[in-house]
């Protein structure tokens, strides 16, 4: 998999919020129709589904790619739409703690697509693609976490440790919580 | 003094502590305390002269005013000196024993202290002002205290503990009797001896010298001073009575009496129950002597006052106790047999029967009182076993009946539908009752409830409670709405509610009532496209060309749902009629006709708009190639007629008259399409050479039929003793039935189940759609639970209905066996009812 990474400095881009009653269908709508592909067509190691009476948060997964450190995890993402989806990107965080150069401590994603990139094609399948193969393929240039960067290319062991040590699957309870 | 009598002076100190007694005559004195005026210490002389002076003014009688404060003081005490030793009750007699106090015993300067003090004392002050009112004059009123306070003294010590022996000894309702009645003559003895000073010797003389010039005069006889006087002091000697018995034990007593005097009357005893025969004039039973008997027992203690508040009050628990006795009793049992309310009874009951009693008791008593009270606890007892009556309604419209009266109030009405609500909620509303049941509970709670109420109006309440659980209830529920719609609707063609043309002030019928809050029940949508299926089911199957019913019906739930919500029923309808007038232009064209190759054929064609029909079957397959002919010539037709519109054949649907005729036999039979398809492929070998035969491999290929269909054509055909079964899988017709052929038991049920299968609705059933999209609701569970973590399936399910493209319209039952499988694929885990997803 060769999705482009460009990774930009995190800022939390505050989302415009002009949501009208015929934007808000229109983005169920479309969120509607991803969640049909989504589940009729799904990709390996990845889903995604809303949250209990809310399509515009939902809840996703990544297994981390084999061959990377990332081997035999699971991540849990949180997806939240503004109303002005698909013309502005989804706010994605992991939720799964997770030791990664382009990835910070509470979880934001330093990830060009999902910034200043992000166009209307995309979507939360392509989303989920561009993260499952950040995951193995981390862009070091401009690291949210240097030490990371760092290791990734010289102490692959002691990287997967910290993986292996940051890691934690989030219980159920958690996961409501998110909701 | 006894300890009850040191009790009752605690409780009256100063009456006792202050009261003299007689003062010596040789003693005088002019200094001290007034006597006759034990609440009061002494006032200056003064003051009472210039008072007596100013109401001097007034008095007709001024003997007084002559005589200085010292004399009349004097002479005061004088006065009271020997009218209190006259009087005075020490060493009298016990009960039983003589009056003292004969006439003849009266002296003449006893009789002249007396008069002097009753009639001339004329000491007052401000707060005696009142007395004047009631016409009793200072002096009198003082000796009359004294002595009253003599007599309870007297009566205390003497009478006392023989009364409270005497109360000890009721134990039962005889010793009340007996006990009630010793009491009476006792007092009415101990009253006689403590009035006889008052009535022979105070009120003549008060008769004699005050009444007349009184300036309050007042004409009737017993409103004399003299009179009242003697009556207040009565009623003194009454309150001591009472008073002198324990309260309690007193009450009991003349509850037990009561009580036992109405069971008697009423036969309420267990005893009388089993054969409810009469008891002889003579017997202790007998109303009129138990009447009797009471009455005398009531006189008497009228006589010395114990006949008063407490003894009503007694009475009143009595008649409370009564009441229940007789709602228990076997004279208002719920009237199994002759269906009517026992309420009637009831009422005569208290009427003729309470209200007797109660009216014999005491004189001035309101019926309506008892009997509302009478009507409360039985309506009480009836709610209590509401839901039994309801569950047994029509029989039970004695109980129910009972009820209409009761619900008067609204706190009865109030009382009602609580407890029946909590009723329903133990009794009905639980895991293991089934849907029919709830309906069918529900249908005779309205009618029970209507019976109650004609309105219906007071019992909204009521009935969106139950709707509400219901609802609850039922939703998950699919299969209990299809089965209510069937039974309710169509099943019964025959069904119609009450015209509609009437205003709408026009009462509304049960029946329709009852349909209303049903469709209640439902969510509108739901109910209209369970409407949508049986109706279009109902089309497709029916043999008859008239739709008339139909018509009818689906005019009265427009009335009800709404023009525009039955749409697509009307559609179909419509589709029905027209296809009739379609079907007869294309029969009658030219070209139609040409094409009608075997004349025996004949197609007559369905039109639907597919877009307004529920789903249909769409199984497609090779029709007999007559009939194919024929279909393309209808086609044509049809695009001609109808400005070149495509029909889509919709093989499945549809019937066929088939007759075969077979070496020895003709068979003719209405069936399916795939069924004839089938036998027919059986024909079309040449003619003369064996029965053809035919695999199912064969069929499947040639015919282009699903196996599972062809499979059960040819089981149908072989409970027909058309087809038999030569080799495994291949089949030839059977042209010659064996002399002993019989279909086996095996056979008949395949066809049975064949033919079962055919039956099957032509409009997709719930559980069709269910397994046409199984794939896509997996994927969703699976999606849902990857994401989600662990879900229990209620709330999985809120979420299907969510997301879902075109809802999710299956009830937890079904989504739970969805996961089942799931779990038997080893998908999900399920524990309890919540499931995750296996890692």
């Amino acid at each position: 998999m060769s999705a482009a990474a460009a990774v930009s400095s995190p800022t939390k881009a505050p989302q415009a919020s002009q949501a009208t009653s015929s934007n808000n269908t229109n983005v169920t709508k479309r969120l509607q129709s991803e969640l049909m592909t989504l589940m009729m067509s799904p990709s390996p190691g990845i889903s995604a589904f809303p949250n209990e009476n809310d399509l515009l948060n939902w809840i996703a997964t990544i297994e981390g790619p084999s061959e990377t450190p990332y081997a035999g995890l699971t991540f849990k993402l949180s997806f939240k739409f503004p109303s002005t989806y698909p013309y502005t990107a989804p706010t994605v965080t992991f939720k799964t703690p997770i030791y990664h150069p382009n990835i910070d401590f509470s979880g934001r994603i330093c990830l060009d697509i999902l910034k200043e990139k992000w166009s209307a094609i995309y979507n939360v399948q392509s989303v989920l693609l561009s993260l499952q193969s950040l995951l193995g393929e981390p862009n070091n240039a401009s690291p949210l976490n240097g030490q990371a960067a760092e290791l990734w290319d010289k102490d692959p062991t002691e990287y997967k440790r910290l993986v292996l040590a940051r890691h934690r699957d989030l219980s159920d309870e958690e996961l409501q919580e998110e909701q | 003094m006894s300890k009850s009598a040191l009790v009752f002076a605690s409780i009256f100190p100063q009456s006792t502590a202050t009261h003299t007694t007689p003062t010596p005559q040789a003693t005088p004195d002019l200094g001290f305390t007034v006597p006759g005026q034990p609440f009061g210490g002494p006032s200056p002389p003064s003051l009472r002269q210039t008072q007596s002076r100013k109401r001097g003014q007034n008095q007709p009688s001024s003997q007084t005013e002559g005589l200085t404060a010292a004399q009349h003081a004097v002479r005061r005490n004088l006065a009271w000196s020997t009218a209190t030793q006259f009087l005075s009750l020490q060493g009298a007699p016990v009960p039983g024993g003589q009056a003292r106090h004969a006439d003849a015993r009266r002296s003449s300067d006893v009789q002249e202290a007396l008069a002097w003090l009753l009639l001339e004392d004329e000491v007052e002050d401000e707060s005696q002002m009142g007395l004047k009112c009631v016409g009793l004059r200072k002096g009198s009123n003082g000796l009359l205290n004294w002595y009253f306070e003599e007599v309870k003294l007297h009566f205390l010590g003497t009478f006392k503990p023989q009364l409270d022996e005497e109360m000890g000894r009721i134990v039962d309702v005889t010793s009340a009797w007996a006990s009630l009645a010793n009491i009476a003559t006792a007092f009415g003895a101990v009253e006689q001896m403590y009035m006889q000073p008052v009535t022979n010797h105070i009120a003549p003389i008060l008769a004699a010298g005050g009444g007349v010039n009184d300036e309050l005069e007042l004409h009737d006889q017993s409103d004399t001073p003299a009179s009242r006087l003697v009556q207040h002091f009565e009623r003194n000697l009454h309150t001591l009575f009472t008073q002198s018995l324990d309260p309690k034990a007193r009450h009991n007593a003349l509850a037990l009496v009561f009580r036992d005097a109405g069971q008697k009357l009423f036969r309420l005893d267990a005893s009388a129950s089993v054969v409810g025969q009469l008891p002889g004039p003579g017997s202790a039973n007998d109303p009129s002597a138990v009447i009797n008997q009471l009455k005398e027992l009531l006189l008497a203690l009228n006589e010395v006052g114990l006949a008063g508040d407490d003894a009503q009050r007694a009475f009143a628990a009595a008649v409370d106790r009564l009441m229940d006795d007789f709602v228990e009793s076997w004279h208002v049992k719920v009237d199994w047999y002759r269906r009517c309310s026992v309420m009637p009874k009831l009422r005569r009951w208290v009427d003729e029967g309470l209200a007797r009693y109660v009216s014999e008791v005491m004189s001035c008593i309101e019926t309506k009182q008892w009997s509302d009270m009478a009507v409360t606890r039985l309506g009480r007892a009836r709610v209590a076993n509401l839901f039994d009556y309801v569950i047994r309604w029509d029989t039970s419209i004695g109980a129910i009946l009972d009820l209409k009266e009761y619900i008067a109030t609204p706190g009865a009405r109030i009382h009602l539908s609580t407890n029946f609500s909590q009723q329903l909620q133990r009794r009905l509303l639980h895991a293991g009752a089934t849907t029919i049941q709830i309906l069918d509970t529900y249908i005779y709670v309205i009618r029970a409830f209507n019976e109650l109420d004609p309105k219906g109006k007071d019992f909204e309440t009521e009935q969106n409670i139950s709707v509400e659980v219901a609802k609850e209830m039922l939703n998950p529920i699919s299969d209990g709405s299809h089965e209510y719609d069937q039974d309710l609707d169509w099943g019964n063609m025959a069904w119609v509610p009450d015209p509609h043309d009437a205003g709408p002030d026009y009462k509304r019928s049960k029946s329709e009532d009852i349909l209303s809050s049903l469709l209640s029940l439902y969510d509108r949508e739901d109910f209209i496209n369970e409407l949508k299926n049986i109706l279009g089911d109902h089309l497709l199957k029916s043999k008859n060309s008239e739709f008339e019913k139909e018509f009818q019906l689906l005019e009265l739930f427009k009335i009800r749902l709404g023009d525009d919500k039955l749409q697509a029923c009307e559609v179909m309808l419509h589709d029905v009629e027209d296809s009739k007038h379609i079907n007869t232009a294309i029969h009658n064209d030219p070209v139609y006709a040409a094409t009608t190759v075997a004349p025996e054929v004949s197609l007559s064609t369905q039109i639907l708009s597919s877009y307004f029909w529920p789903p249909l079957r769409e199984e497609s397959f090779a029709v007999p190639a007559p009939v194919a002919q024929l279909q393309e010539a209808y086609e044509s037709g049809f695009r001609a007629l109808k400005d070149m519109r495509r029909l889509k054949w919709l093989q499945a649907l549809g019937r066929v008259g088939v007759e075969l005729e077979l070496e020895d036999r003709k068979v003719e039979l209405e069936v399916l399409p795939w069924q004839a398809s089938v036998i027919y492929a059986f024909q079309d070998e040449e003619e003369g050479t064996d029965s053809a035969k035919r695999t199912v491999s064969e069929l499947v290929e040639t015919l282009e039929m699903d196996e599972t269909l062809v499979r059960q054509a040819v089981a149908f055909w072989m409970g027909k003793l058309v087809l038999e079964e030569v080799a495994p899988d291949t089949y030839s017709v059977l042209e010659i039935l064996p002399a002993s052929a019989t279909s086996t038991s095996a056979q008949e049920a395949a066809a049975a189940a064949a033919e079962a299968a055919g039956k099957a609705a032509a409009v997709k059933s719930p559980e069709d759609i269910l397994m046409e999209n199984m794939q896509m609701y997996r994927q969703f569970i699976l999606g849902m639970l990857t994401n989600q973590g662990k879900m229990d399936v209620k709330r999985m399910h809120m979420m299907l209905k969510m997301v879902v493209p075109g809802g999710f319209g299956f009830g937890l039952d079904e989504l739970r066996t969805l996961l089942q499988r799931m779990g038997i694929e080893g998908l999900v885990n399920g524990e309890g009812d919540s499931w995750s997803i296996v890692k």
